[in-house]
């Protein structure tokens, strides 16, 4: 929970509850709320001031009570790494990676499609 | 320091971008030839 993974981090910090609140410019009751779990979805911005204060991204401050990143780690054989470096190498962006997969899986649609005779909604 | 976590941030997403790429039946022969492919697109 979020809560917890903020007051881990304050006390890794050795601060108190008002020196966080000074430090954020955040009252102390709402940083309070969010610590006990009573305010569950703070603003961004709120994250991002906590998050400052802590030399964290707000991603780390978050992302262990996000189910998607829960299990961390995606293991990958050697051969697909590498390609993650060669496409760093390459200079190809996320985005234009992200465009290849729709691309792939609209084909791979489109030939189901044909598989299915055109007929979308056919069990 | 916030340069290694931006790194590692990058890295994570390219993992989960593969990750993707293989369930959707991608083999890395054709990753690879997308990769080389789109430097040649760009420098064309």
């Amino acid at each position: 929970m979020l809560g917890h993974k903020l007051k881990s981090y304050r006390k890794k910090q050795g601060l108190s509850l008002s020196d966080l609140s000074q430090l954020t410019s955040i009252s102390k009751s709402y940083l309070s709320y969010i610590e006990r779990n009573v305010k569950q979805n703070p603003s961004i911005d709120v994250l991002k001031k906590i998050a400052a204060v802590m030399d964290i991204t707000v991603e780390e401050l978050i992302e262990d009570t996000l189910p998607e990143f829960q299990n961390e780690e995606v293991l990958l054989d050697e051969e697909w790494v590498l390609l993650i470096e060669q496409a760093i190498q390459e200079g190809v962006s996320k985005e234009q990676f992200k465009h290849f997969q729709d691309y792939i899986k609209y084909v791979n649609w489109t030939k189901q499609n044909k598989n299915n005779g055109g007929k979308l909604h056919e069990r | 320091m916030s340069g290694d976590k931006e790194t590692n941030h990058l890295d994570r997403e390219w993992v989960e971008l593969m990750d993707e790429a293989k369930h959707i039946g991608l083999s890395p022969e054709e990753v690879l030839t997308f990769l080389t492919g789109s430097k040649e697109d760009h420098s064309g």
